[in-house]
């Protein structure tokens, strides 16, 4: 089956096209949702209501343009939402402001070992606990931009954002990011041939 | 850390926290139990869908009607708690459509030839009284405060000069709610403010619900308050209005002894170089004073006034435009006496708040240097020519953004954005005019540089 003869079932309210959509689509949909919300149940849960949703109201969808960044769409902003709300209840994971303290304090260790910064710079967990200190709004344009790959001009499409403000929040979140991220940035800034040779 | 480096890195966490999925039987299993059980509809009153359209009509609409306005008792001190989205029935949908913004342009706006402006009436002017509302028949708008206050029976309180450089409009009040709501409209049209003030028990309305958590508590000179920013809005396509958090709709509430206050902020200031955030709406609330009762602050209303009028004031014959886009007419005229200069303001069907064009002009003498240096970056500024004189034009605007900032976020500076706004600045030697073509989210069309210029030419 092909993805516009799921999308025609599912027009014509067969599940079986919505199943094939799922197979599809999902692994990518929960991964960016689990970005944005930081929960993996919290995230198969957006995917899930998006999918849901989706039956519903597949006739508001043009077939003529690709359903892949449509529904990316949809995820994303049910996956802000979701991840305002859990926010509300919890407060800065403790973890992430551990993962930080931890790295400022290696990367100022008067010795570090070219191998412990280079370490540290390419620490997932260090961009993970720096993304958590991102509003959810921000998570979601950085998402959107470096894991998606979706340009300005689409994230202004598909967040229905003014460009100007898409340009700003990409240009918050990555200062932001940068600052959460200063000694990561500064690292290789230094010397990074260097690291990387080593 | 490099952009390439950031998208391995987010790529990587993405597949160690999830390896795979399978939320197929979850899904299905949902569906099918869904078809088994008929969830019954809401229902909602005529109101939900004028609070849902268009979040600046709605602002404007009810921000100075009485239905539209309330201090609630609920969990909340000053909003009620609603849900984050609810869905709308057809008829609904259809009624609120008109009003559901364009969002990306949809046609090249067509020069025509333009009307001649009939003689302007001067409703409104000060002094002129109040003007009752054709529905409402509690509810009048009145040319100044003081009458007005007369209307509601109390003394509002009002800002010392309009707030934030924008233009006072006019005054609502409201017999029967004693309700009284000064309305500002920004120099660009794009966006609507208002100070609204009460007493007495006041009906709840949709404009009150918000959802719980959009809420944040504020200390207005000690007193305790809420803001909110965002609000309900149908997208197309949509079935269900979703609320919409951000700062196109800013609202802060707070009660003084018995008399209950709004700020309420519709739309954008972008291009006014005025921040219009939570700080300055607080700010503005603890200036607010009672003691203004000489203010004749319907004076800036004096844009009603006939072009016959402005001439004359300005001392200069003011050239008028001979096209305009499809759609535009004259809407009214006015002279700026600190600036000598003087606006010719001509709307989209009536309506500047969904596009306006708007003539700015002034003498030689009295406006010195470059026209748009000041305020556009040189990147966005193009040298063309005007009846052979040099001109500068620039498409876009200076945007200020505040969606997504929070809590320990830097306010941020202005930013060109390459929008649909466009501006065209020049000199005959004599008069310097610049012409600005101001568009919303509600009006659909584009304007080329060559039809911009042909408007200046037509000036005659």
């Amino acid at each position: 089956m092909e993805e516009h003869e799921a999308i025609a079932r599912l027009k014509r309210g067969d599940p079986s096209g919505l199943e094939f959509l799922v197979q599809r689509y999902q692994v990518l949909a929960v991964r960016t949702a689990d970005l944005i919300v930081r929960d993996r149940a919290a995230a198969e849960d957006v995917v899930q209501t998006v999918f849901i949703r989706t039956f519903d109201r597949i006739y508001q969808f043009d077939s003529a343009r690709p359903f892949g960044p449509w529904l990316m769409r949809c995820v994303v902003n049910d996956a802000i939402k979701a991840a305002a709300k859990l926010e509300r209840q919890v407060s800065l994971e403790a973890d992430s402001e551990s993962d930080v303290l931890a790295l400022s304090e290696a990367l100022h260790d008067p010795t570090p070992s070219p191998e412990t910064l280079l370490e540290a710079a390419q620490s997932s967990e260090q961009v993970w606990a720096a993304l958590g200190r991102l509003s959810p709004e921000q998570r979601a344009v950085v998402v959107l931009h470096y894991y998606l790959d979706f340009s300005e001009t689409e994230l202004t499409e598909k967040l229905n954002r003014p460009r100007g403000t898409i340009k700003w929040r990409l240009h918050a979140a990555r200062e932001r990011l940068r600052e959460l991220l200063h000694p990561l940035w500064h690292v290789e800034a230094i010397n990074p041939e260097t690291l990387r040779d080593d | 850390m490099e952009d390439r480096k950031l998208t391995s890195v987010l790529k990587e966490l993405a597949e160690q926290r999830v390896p795979e999925a399978d939320l197929w039987d979850t899904i299905n299993s949902q569906l099918t139990s869904r078809r088994t059980s008929h969830p019954a509809r809401l229902q909602f009153s005529r109101f939900a869908i004028a609070t849902v359209t268009a979040l600046l009509l709605v602002t404007a609409v009810l921000a100075v009607t009485p239905w539209g306005q309330a201090a609630a008792q609920s969990v909340l001190k000053f909003f009620v708690p609603g849900e984050e989205s609810y869905p709308l029935s057809p008829e609904e949908i259809a009624t609120s459509r008109a009003n559901v913004p364009t969002i990306a342009p949809t046609f090249m706006a067509q020069l025509v030839t333009a009307e001649v402006p009939a003689p302007t009436a001067t409703a409104l002017a000060p002094g002129d009284g109040c003007e009752q509302d054709a529905t409402l028949p509690t509810v009048s708008y009145c040319g100044t405060i003081s009458l007005a206050e007369a209307i509601v029976g109390f003394e509002a309180k009002e800002p010392p000069t309009p707030p934030f450089g924008f233009t006072f409009v006019h005054a609502s009040a409201d017999s029967e709610l004693h309700k009284i709501a000064l309305v500002y409209t920004c120099p660009s049209g794009g966006c609507q403010f208002f100070i609204s003030q009460s007493t007495g028990p006041q009906p709840v309305s949709e404009w009150d619900k918000v959802p719980p958590e959009a809420v944040e508590p504020v200390k207005v000179n000690g007193l305790d308050g809420e803001y909110v920013a965002g609000t309900f809005i149908l997208k197309p396509g949509a079935t269900e209005v979703t609320w919409e958090s951000g700062a196109s709709t800013q609202r802060l509430r707070w009660q003084e002894g018995k008399y209950q206050f709004e700020i309420a902020m519709g739309g954008s200031p972008e291009g006014s170089g005025q921040v219009v955030d939570k700080a300055a709406l607080i700010a503005l609330a603890e200036g607010l004073t009672a003691n203004n009762a000489t203010t004749v602050v319907a004076a800036a209303n004096a844009d009603l006034a006939s072009i016959e009028a402005v001439e004359a004031e300005a001392g200069f014959t003011l050239k008028q435009l001979t096209v305009l886009p499809e759609g535009f007419q004259f809407d009214s005229a006015r002279y700026v006496p600190q600036a000598k200069g003087a606006w010719l303001v001509y709307s989209y069907e009536g309506d500047t708040g969904t596009a306006a064009i708007q003539l700015w002009t002034i003498r030689a003498a009295d406006a010195p240097g470059d026209a748009l240096a000041n305020d556009f970056p040189p990147e966005a500024l193009q040298a063309v020519g005007v009846n052979g004189y040099p001109a500068e034009y620039a498409e876009g605007m200076l945007t200020l953004t505040l969606d997504g900032i929070g809590p320990g976020t830097p306010t941020p500076a202005p930013t060109w954005a390459y929008d649909r706004n466009r501006t065209l600045a020049w000199s005959d030697g004599e008069l310097r005019y610049t012409l600005f073509f101001f568009v919303s989210d509600w009006y659909g069309g584009e304007l080329s540089k060559a039809d911009m210029i042909a408007m200046a030419e037509s000036l005659k």
